[in-house]
């Protein structure tokens, strides 16, 4: 932080230069916060937190070629004195257990209101820990909060997958065709063909068939 | 007769232009029944996965075929959702590799490239 203005130094990651042009200018209307610098991928993240030492790191979890944790494995190193609030359209316990254990200061969704970020961000820079829609007191208990899911749950991944998302691979795995899959949700094929590359682009698959095998493999879309 | 593939069909071989070529396809270890017969054959014969891709078959079955040789593959993806089952997945392909059994009782193995695969919703038939 800058010790004569207190200007809260921010440095954004996120793969989506609308999320991220959007995000800078609310932080820039915000009296006290600069941001310093944006990452698209998690190494560039890695690169630019150890140049650039900003007070927060706003890391995306769900980001190509490095992703948010792993990204965060290599922070403490790369920045020891940033703190990261991890953002996230879709989180799971067990996603924000680990972003946790792995230094993150703040877990936080994407849906959150603006005014919830900004409480996040003046939290963590005070010292404490942000999860969700509040600040945290005693980590340890939330964290114990956090573990105790039922380990079927917990192994259910959805791996950044939204509900929606998810209704659609349970779809190309029941063999809807993107004709059935807009009829079925009242969407444009159009719109099915964009989640459909937002879905292949998270899991890293090239095709239906390679899709639906992933999706059986790892249970995405078991009914429970 | 041959159920003949509708335009639908998706070339395994082509960069879906909903996704990204990432190089070698990732083989899932499916093991599911697979009923597969040669190009221009009305039988169908069975088999059973060993590992599937969005790009081939590891399958094993009594009997060996040649190398190169066309056949025709249906499977069905064993999942439990909402709907009732998984899809059908049915495609057509070529013989890529054998693999001798381990022992003299066991089945031999082949692997079949897939050239086009579609996918159906409801169960493996046999077609009439």
């Amino acid at each position: 932080m800058d010790k004569k203005t207190e200007t809260i130094r921010i440095l954004i990651a996120d793969d989506h230069p609308i999320f991220r042009d959007g995000l800078r200018k609310l932080l820039e209307a915000e009296a006290g916060f600069q941001v310093v610098g944006e990452a698209g991928d998690g190494g560039e993240a890695l690169r630019l937190s150890g140049q650039l030492k900003p007070d927060i790191l706003l890391l995306d979890l769900s980001m190509p070629r490095v992703p948010g944790l792993e990204a965060l494995r290599d922070l403490s190193k790369a920045a020891p004195l940033t703190r990261t609030i991890v953002l996230a359209a879709v989180v799971e316990r067990a996603q924000a257990l680990e972003a946790l254990q792995l230094g993150a200061r703040g877990v936080i969704l994407k849906e959150a209101a603006t005014s919830l970020l900004l409480k996040s961000i003046r939290a963590v820079m005070a010292g404490q820990y942000w999860v969700g829609n509040s600040s945290i007191s005693d980590l340890v208990m939330t964290l114990r909060e956090l573990k105790s899911v039922p380990e079927e749950e917990s192994r259910k991944k959805s791996f950044g997958l939204t509900p929606r998302e998810l209704d659609i691979v349970a779809a190309i795995v029941g063999g809807y065709t993107n004709k059935d899959i807009s009829e079925k949700f009242r969407i444009s094929e159009q719109t099915v063909k964009h989640h459909l590359t937002n879905i292949f682009d998270k899991l890293g698959v090239s095709n239906r068939l390679e899709l639906a095998l992933f999706a059986v493999n790892h249970r995405l879309v078991e009914d429970d | 007769m041959r159920q003949d593939l509708r335009p639908e069909i998706v070339k395994a071989s082509e960069q879906a232009d909903e996704g990204r070529n990432s190089g070698r396809a990732e083989r899932f270890p499916v093991h599911t029944p697979l009923r597969y017969r040669l190009s221009g054959d009305i039988d169908w014969r069975e088999g059973r996965t060993e590992n599937i891709s969005c790009t081939g078959v590891l399958f094993r079955a009594e009997e060996m075929l040649a190398i190169d040789t066309a056949i025709e593959m249906q499977f069905d993806l064993a999942a439990e959702v909402e709907e009732g089952g998984g899809a059908m997945v049915i495609c057509s392909g070529q013989i890529v590799r054998t693999l001798l059994p381990p022992a003299s009782d066991a089945a031999p193995a082949m692997a079949a490239h897939i050239h086009e695969y579609r996918l159906v919703r409801g169960s493996a038939e046999f077609d009439a």
